[in-house]
């Protein structure tokens, strides 16, 4: 049944070239331990106040949960990005990229490829950070729904950041620049779309005076930040408003989705515009670098 | 077949080909050259659908490698001058994933990449990494590449480039056997004895225009009719004034005594009458030849425009 479906080559490539050197299992290393150590951190420090009720150790067990899944947010910023970053731009720089090229590989099979690979890989370490997840549910405060949420939230957020580590890739013709380029762009995203959303609240606050439309304003910029989204939804659990926030336009109470799913719609059309704007970058003619003047030489 | 049709291809105001036409035909082998910059690999960029041309086009088999790159690469088998390879990849690997690159069947490719492998004499290899293989095992390892997808072209972009003179004679035969077996073949290629020994036909570009397409031998026979040394024992003013008399521009070798260079574009009969012509003056002949010309000689003649 799966022979009807042949693997996408470029993905195989990248998954065996990927685990059969050590740097993989460094990374899952370094990624285990980035996580952990502020979540042992914390919870040891918590444990010398020594929580015995109920209700303490629920929000301890919220603390280790929060504290865990921002670590690893900030781990899965920049993974695939980087990652991504190298994958088209180090072809080149392989002189490997005229070879699929001249293949029969479409450019969307060699742009997913790539960007499923990367997607493994981070699947890898979502999933090795699973035991972690599941101390959170020993100690209790984190329900199912807030966990299936948050993974929807950082696979979401990883999509986008692979999604713009293989446009920049496709763009740039070394690994340097894409990369640069990748973290520039995820970096002012996280910055600065928030500075933004800051500076808006303040001159429509002074100029049109409308709390309602500011603050919606506001509730859109913050969906693009990963940590902002996950805090928010880890609330709006909290307060049972999961689904629907309520919000006030012209003096009326409306019912919005909630700022995680905002952010879930927009990191997927990001992805979709920007694997679309890769997609064509490749597709156009592959024009080298500048030919070589005449030169006065013999052959 | 190739057509190149009018094919131009601009940089900016920089024209790195000019009004490319010629019409190679099915089986040839022909090695293209020119000095640095003349556009080969502009032009093999753009047979191989990498790059796009200003105006013109290539038809591979009546197929169009700008209006139908995908249906075009099917035809073609390029071998770039620099072996792009990947870490952590064996010979048989590396073969087996570009196998599946252009989707030859799983139950063919195993058998494939041990033809293949076989091919170019690396079956020993197979299972070694490509990174630890030497420059002329990687460039028949490449050369395998090319062939996989059985392409009626092979594009090859500086094939000898860095190999020893062993495995220049063994990437010789290779291609002889290509040759053999009905491949039509584009090398662009600095080492030109190579080429004479390999090529039907020879393209020659310079500073981005086509300025000789022919097959070998009548590129070599037009060039074997430009020179004759002449060494005499004594020189004579009888010389010049005989060469002149013949139709020949006579002028002394510039590094050798009593040697003359004469030139002209005659037949054999015209150098009988003039070897005749120098004797019957009195002239003390102990050497007549045509130079044994090169394919260097060729190019550089008709680079500088006397062919």
């Amino acid at each position: 049944m799966f022979k009807r479906f042949p693997i996408n080559p470029i993905l195989l490539r990248e998954i065996r070239g990927t685990m059969r050197v050590s740097q993989a299992f460094w990374l899952l290393a370094g990624f285990i331990g980035l996580i952990s150590g502020p979540t042992l951190l914390v919870y040891a420090s918590e444990f010398v106040n020594s929580p015995t009720g109920a209700g303490q150790q629920s929000d301890l067990g919220q603390t280790i949960f929060l504290i865990l899944v921002m670590a690893a947010i900030l781990a899965l910023i920049f993974i695939p990005t980087v990652k991504a970053a190298a994958s088209i731009a180090g072809e080149r720089e392989r002189k490997t990229f005229d070879l699929l090229l001249t293949s029969q590989l479409p450019a969307t099979t060699i742009i997913f490829g790539k960007m499923l690979a990367t997607l493994a890989y981070c699947a890898l370490l979502l999933f090795a950070m699973t035991p972690l997840v599941a101390m959170t549910f020993l100690i209790g405060g984190v329900d199912l729904g807030t966990l299936l949420i948050t993974y929807f939230i950082i696979v979401a957020h990883v999509v986008l950041h692979t999604s713009i580590g293989i446009y920049w890739s496709a763009r740039f013709a070394t690994t340097t620049v894409a990369i640069g380029a990748s973290l520039a762009s995820i970096i002012g995203g996280l910055l600065v779309v928030p500075g933004i959303a800051y500076v808006l609240v303040l001159l429509i606050d002074e100029t049109i005076a409308t709390d309602s439309l500011t603050g919606f304003l506001h509730f859109l910029l913050l969906a693009s930040n990963p940590f902002v989204v996950v805090v928010s939804a880890i609330e709006a659990i909290r307060v049972q408003q999961t689904w629907l926030v309520t919000v006030f336009i012209s003096g009326q109470s409306i019912a919005l989705p909630a700022l995680w799913i905002w952010s879930l719609l927009g990191c997927w059309l990001a992805s979709i515009a920007l694997l679309y704007a890769a997609i064509r970058t490749i597709r156009t003619h592959y024009t080298p670098t500048t030919p070589q003047k005449p030169t006065k030489e013999g052959a | 077949m190739i057509q190149f049709q009018s094919l131009r291809r601009c940089f900016g105001d920089f024209v790195a080909l000019d009004s490319i036409s010629c019409t190679i035909p099915s089986g040839a082998t022909v090695g293209l050259i020119g000095p640095n910059g003349a556009g080969k690999t502009t032009a093999m960029r753009i047979l191989t659908t990498l790059l796009a041309p200003t105006s013109g086009d290539v038809l591979v088999n009546g197929v169009s490698v700008h209006t139908n790159p995908q249906e075009a690469t099917q035809r073609i088998g390029f071998m770039p001058d620099e072996f792009g390879k990947y870490e952590a990849m064996s010979a048989a690997e590396y073969l087996d994933f570009y196998a599946r690159c252009h989707y030859i069947p799983e139950h063919q490719r195993s058998v494939l990449v041990s033809e293949m492998l076989d091919l170019v004499d690396l079956a020993h290899k197979r299972d070694d990494a490509v990174m630890g293989l030497s420059r002329g095992m990687m460039q028949r390892l490449s050369l395998a590449r090319s062939l996989l997808h059985n392409p009626d072209v092979l594009v090859l972009d500086e094939p000898a480039s860095g190999l020893d003179p062993r495995a220049r004679i063994d990437l010789r035969g290779l291609l002889h056997e290509l040759h053999r077996q009905g491949k039509t073949i584009l090398i662009s290629s600095h080492i030109l004895s190579d080429l004479a020994d390999i090529c039907t036909h020879l393209m020659i570009l310079e500073r981005g225009r086509l300025v000789a397409f022919d097959t070998l031998d009548n590129l070599m026979h037009r060039a074997h009719q430009q020179r004759i040394i002449v060494k005499v024992l004594h020189d004579s003013p009888l010389i010049e004034t005989i060469a002149h008399q013949q139709g020949f521009t006579c002028q002394p070798h510039p590094e050798h005594p009593h040697c003359y260079v004469l030139l002209g574009n005659h037949d054999e009969h015209a150098h009988a009458q003039l070897l005749h012509a120098l004797i019957g003056a009195g002239v003390s002949v102990y050497d007549f030849s045509r130079e044994a010309h090169s394919l260097e000689h060729a190019f550089l003649q008709v680079t500088s425009g006397t062919l």
